[in-house]
C-alpha cells in the first residue's frame, strides 16, 4: 500500500527492553476505514506495536505517522483503546465507568452518559446501569471495556485481544460490533490469536514472530504468496483396496509434479495439496486408477494453516530476542 | 480538550471516588451516637459514683474547723462514742467507714476494705486545715485580698512581625497541626489505594492512552487533597457539634474556647501555606505510590510515614518557637508547612520568612509533582516488579 494514502503509516520501528528486541524494523501502512489485524504468537511483539501506536510507550527507532491527521499526529479524543490488560473501576456503577471516559475522550458529560446507556443497551447490560462493575461477570465486564473504548466513536480503534477470554456466542457479538465499527467509518487495527475469525473478519493481515514480519497482506494475497495452494480432499473405500496397496498409492500420487504433499485425513479422507499453477487432469486419472473414490471437493488453505505454515517454520529467535 | 479540562475531570472523579456522602453522613451520625453513648455511659458512672459512703467521725470537736466535703463521702459526726466503739462498728460493717481524729491534729481513717474515697480525705482535710490557720492569721481585709490576689501578667507586642502572641496561641497551633495531620493520614490512605489500585485493577493503560502521565497525577493529587480535606472538615465538624452539644444534652457545662487569632493577613498566610504543604505531600506520596506494584507486600508502604516527622517535630517546637531551629525549619520546604504556622501564631516573625517559606513551598510542589508525572510514566507498565530505588532518582531528576 502506498504510504500517501494511509490513515498510519509505520516505518522501521523499533522498540527493545533491556535484552529483549521487542519490536524490529516493522514497517507498516493501515487504510483509512479498513480492519487491519496483528497476528502473531505470544511475545511476538504485537503488543508492544500497539502500545507504541496509541502512544504510551515511544519507538526507539522508526517513525509513526498518521498522514491525514494535522501534524501527522492522531489526538487522544480520535482514538479508541482496548488494551490486553483489562482493568475497571471494580468499585464504580457501569455507566458513571463509561459517562467518566467518555468525557476524558473529549464528549460533554452528558453526551458521555447518553452515548454509555446507547453501548449498555445495545449490549443488554442497560439494566445493570447502576451496578458496580465488580457485580459483573467476565464476559460482561468486557463488553463494557470494550464499549468504554470506543463509545466516543473514535477515528481509530486499537483493540488488542479483543476475543480473549469470551465463549463463542460473544466472540460472534464481537465480531459484528468490529465490523459494526467499520461501517460507521471507524479504522480498526486488532491484535488476535482467533484465527477463524480474523479471516472473517480482517481486511489485512500482518503477522509477526520474534519481533518482526514474517508475512502481511490480504487474505487472498496471503494465500497466494504464502499458502500451499487449493487442496483436493478425497473420500475414499478403505475396504475396496488393501492398506498396503494405498500407501503404494499416496506414494505414487505424492511424485506427481502437481502435488505439495498427501496426508491422511479423517474419515477416510486423503488430503493432497497441489501446486500452483499445475493442471491437475493426469493426476486426478491417476488417483482414479489408484484409489477407489467416494468423493471429492476442494478446500482453500486457511489462515490458521498458512499461519502455522509460516510461524512454525519461521527461523528462530536470535539470543539477543529470545532473552 | 485541553490537558486543563482532563485535570479537572479526573480530579472530579477521584473526588467523587472517596467522597462517599451517604457513607460520610453514616459515619458522622455514628460518630455522633457512639459520643452520646460515651457521654451517657460517663453520666452514669458519675452518677454511680455520686453514691454517698456513710463514714461516721471520732473527735471532729478538736478539729478547730468544720469537716470538709468530700466527694462520695458523708460524714457522721459522733455517731459512735469513743474510738473502740468506732473500730467495732466498721469492723462489723455497721458503717461504710470511720475516721478517728487524734487530740494532737492528724486523724486514722477505718474501712473494712481498701476504698476509693479514702484518698481523697488528707487533701481535702489539709486544704481545709490551711485555709483555717489563714483565717486566724491577724490580718486585716486590705492584707486578705493582697495575699489572695494572683500575679497578673499582661503580654503585650511591639515588634512589627506580626506575631500574635494571644494566650490562646498556643492552643490554635496544637488544633493547626492536630488537622494538619489528619488531612495527611486520610488522603495518603486514599492515594495509596487511589494509585496502586489503579496499578492493580490494569486501569492504567486505559488511562494513559487518554491523558498524559502528568494530567493523570495532577488530577489524583488534586481530587484526592481535596476529598482528605472534605473528610477532614466532616471529621473536625462532627467533633466540634459532639464537643459543644453533648454537654448540654447530658447537662453539663458546655466547655468554652478562647477567641481564635483575628488577624486576617496571618490567617490567609497560614491557609496558603497549608495548601502548598499538603499539595507537596501529596505530590510527594503520589511519587511513592506510583513505584509500588502490590500495596501489601511492598516495603515503600512505611515510607508514607515521612511526611508525620516535620509535624511530630512541630509539636515539639510549639513551646520554643523563637529558637534558631524553628527559624530554619520554618522556611525548609519539607517542614515549612508544620513549623511555620506555629511560629506565626506564637512568635513575632520577619516579612521575609514566610514569603520565603512559600517561595520555596511552591517550587518543591513544583518539583515533586514533576518527579511523580516522571516516574509513573517511567514506572507504569513494570507489573510485577518495582523499580529500584536508583532507577526511581534517575526518574526524577529527568522531570
Amino acid at each position: 500500500m502506498a504510504s500517501s494514502s494511509a490513515f498510519l503509516d509505520v516505518a522501521r520501528v523499533h522498540k527493545r527492553f533491556a535484552r529483549v528486541h521487542a519490536v524490529a524494523d516493522i514497517s507498516l501502512a493501515v487504510a483509512p476505514g479498513e480492519i487491519f489485524a496483528l497476528l502473531g504468537p505470544n511475545g511476538a511483539g504485537k503488543s508492544t506495536l500497539l502500545r507504541m501506536l496509541v502512544g504510551i510507550t515511544r519507538p526507539d527507532e522508526g517513525r509513526i505517522q498518521w498522514p491525514t491527521m494535522p501534524g501527522g499526529q492522531l489526538p487522544g479524543v480520535q482514538l479508541g483503546y482496548l488494551p490486553e490488560d483489562r482493568g475497571l473501576y471494580q468499585d464504580m456503577p457501569l455507566i458513571a465507568v463509561l459517562t467518566y471516559f467518555g468525557s476524558l475522550r473529549g464528549l460533554a458529560p452528558r453526551d458521555a452518559q447518553q452515548a454509555g446507556e446507547r453501548w449498555l443497551d445495545r449490549l443488554e447490560l442497560l439494566p445493570r446501569a447502576k451496578d458496580k462493575v465488580g457485580s459483573l461477570s467476565k464476559g460482561n465486564q468486557q463488553k463494557v471495556q470494550f464499549a468504554a473504548a470506543v463509545l466516543h466513536r473514535p477515528r481509530c480503534a486499537i483493540l488488542d485481544e479483543p476475543f480473549s477470554g469470551l465463549d463463542p456466542l460473544n466472540q460472534e457479538l464481537f465480531l459484528g460490533l468490529v465490523r459494526d465499527l467499520r461501517a460507521e467509518g471507524t479504522t480498526v487495527i486488532l491484535s488476535a490469536h482467533q484465527m477463524s475469525l480474523v479471516e472473517r473478519l480482517a481486511d489485512r493481515v500482518f503477522v509477526m514472530q520474534h519481533g518482526r514480519e514474517v508475512l502481511a497482506g490480504t487474505m487472498p494475497e496471503i494465500r497466494e504468496r504464502w499458502g500451499t495452494g487449493v487442496r483436493l480432499i478425497l473420500t475414499v473405500d478403505g475396504a475396496a483396496a488393501g492398506v498396503g496397496s494405498q500407501t503404494e498409492a499416496l506414494a505414487a500420487i505424492a511424485a506427481h509434479p502437481a502435488v505439495v504433499g498427501v496426508s491422511r485425513g479423517e474419515d477416510a479422507a486423503v488430503v493432497i495439496a497441489l501446486a500452483r499453477g499445475q493442471h491437475v487432469g493426469d493426476l486426478m486419472a491417476l488417483c482414479a486408477s489408484r484409489l477407489s473414490i467416494v468423493s471429492v471437493r476442494t478446500e482453500q488453505p486457511s489462515l490458521h494453516d498458512v499461519y502455522i505454515d509460516v510461524v512454525g517454520t519461521a527461523a528462530p529467535a536470535t539470543p539477543a530476542e529470545a532473552a | 480538550m485541553t490537558r486543563a479540562q482532563q485535570v479537572r475531570i479526573i480530579a472530579w472523579w477521584e473526588f467523587n471516588r472517596f467522597v462517599k456522602w451517604r457513607q460520610q453522613f453514616i459515619g458522622i451520625a455514628v460518630m455522633l451516637g457512639l459520643s452520646a453513648m460515651i457521654g451517657g455511659v460517663t453520666k452514669l458512672i458519675t452518677g454511680a459514683r455520686g453514691k454517698q459512703v456513710e463514714v461516721a467521725v471520732v473527735g471532729a470537736a478538736t478539729l478547730g474547723f468544720p469537716l470538709p466535703d468530700v466527694d462520695g463521702v458523708t460524714w457522721l459526726p459522733e455517731r459512735y462514742g469513743d474510738a473502740e466503739a468506732l473500730r467495732a462498728a466498721v469492723a462489723a460493717d455497721s458503717v461504710g467507714g470511720g475516721l478517728i481524729i487524734a487530740a494532737d491534729g492528724g486523724g486514722e481513717v477505718l474501712v473494712r476494705r481498701k476504698s476509693a474515697w479514702t484518698t481523697r480525705v488528707a487533701p481535702a482535710f489539709t486544704q481545709a486545715h490551711q485555709a483555717a490557720a489563714f483565717g486566724q492569721l491577724p490580718l486585716s481585709a486590705e492584707q486578705r485580698r493582697a495575699l489572695e490576689a494572683p500575679f497578673a501578667v499582661r503580654i503585650t507586642a511591639l515588634g512589627t512581625g506580626g506575631g500574635a502572641s494571644a494566650g490562646s496561641s498556643r492552643l490554635y497551633a496544637n488544633i493547626l497541626l492536630g488537622i494538619g495531620l489528619v488531612v495527611l493520614f486520610n488522603g495518603f490512605a486514599s492515594l495509596f489505594v487511589g494509585i496502586t489500585g489503579e496499578k492493580q485493577q490494569r486501569i492504567t493503560e486505559q488511562m494513559l492512552s487518554m491523558v498524559s502521565p502528568q494530567s493523570w497525577i495532577d488530577g489524583k493529587i488534586l481530587g484526592l487533597a481535596a476529598a482528605a480535606v472534605v473528610g477532614t472538615v466532616m471529621m473536625v465538624a462532627t467533633a466540634l457539634v459532639a464537643f459543644l452539644m453533648l454537654p448540654r444534652i447530658f447537662g453539663g457545662s458546655v466547655p468554652t474556647l478562647p477567641p481564635p487569632p483575628t488577624e486576617l493577613g496571618l490567617l490567609a498566610m497560614i491557609a496558603l501555606v497549608t495548601l502548598l504543604g499538603t499539595a507537596m505531600w501529596f505530590a510527594f506520596m503520589a511519587a511513592i505510590a506510583a513505584t509500588i506494584d502490590d500495596p501489601n507486600s511492598s516495603p515503600r508502604g512505611a515510607m508514607l510515614m515521612i511526611p508525620v516527622l516535620p509535624t511530630t517535630l512541630a509539636f515539639v517546637l510549639v513551646s520554643r518557637a523563637e529558637s534558631t531551629v524553628a527559624q530554619v525549619l520554618a522556611i525548609f520546604p519539607l517542614t515549612s508547612m508544620a513549623v511555620l504556622p506555629v511560629r506565626l501564631l506564637s512568635t513575632a516573625v520577619p516579612w521575609w520568612e514566610p514569603a520565603l517559606a512559600i517561595a520555596l513551598l511552591a517550587a518543591s510542589v513544583w518539583a515533586f509533582r514533576r518527579a511523580a508525572g516522571k516516574i509513573f510514566a517511567a514506572g507504569v507498565l513494570l507489573y510485577g516488579k518495582e523499580p529500584t530505588l536508583a532507577e526511581t532518582l534517575r526518574w526524577a531528576r529527568e522531570a
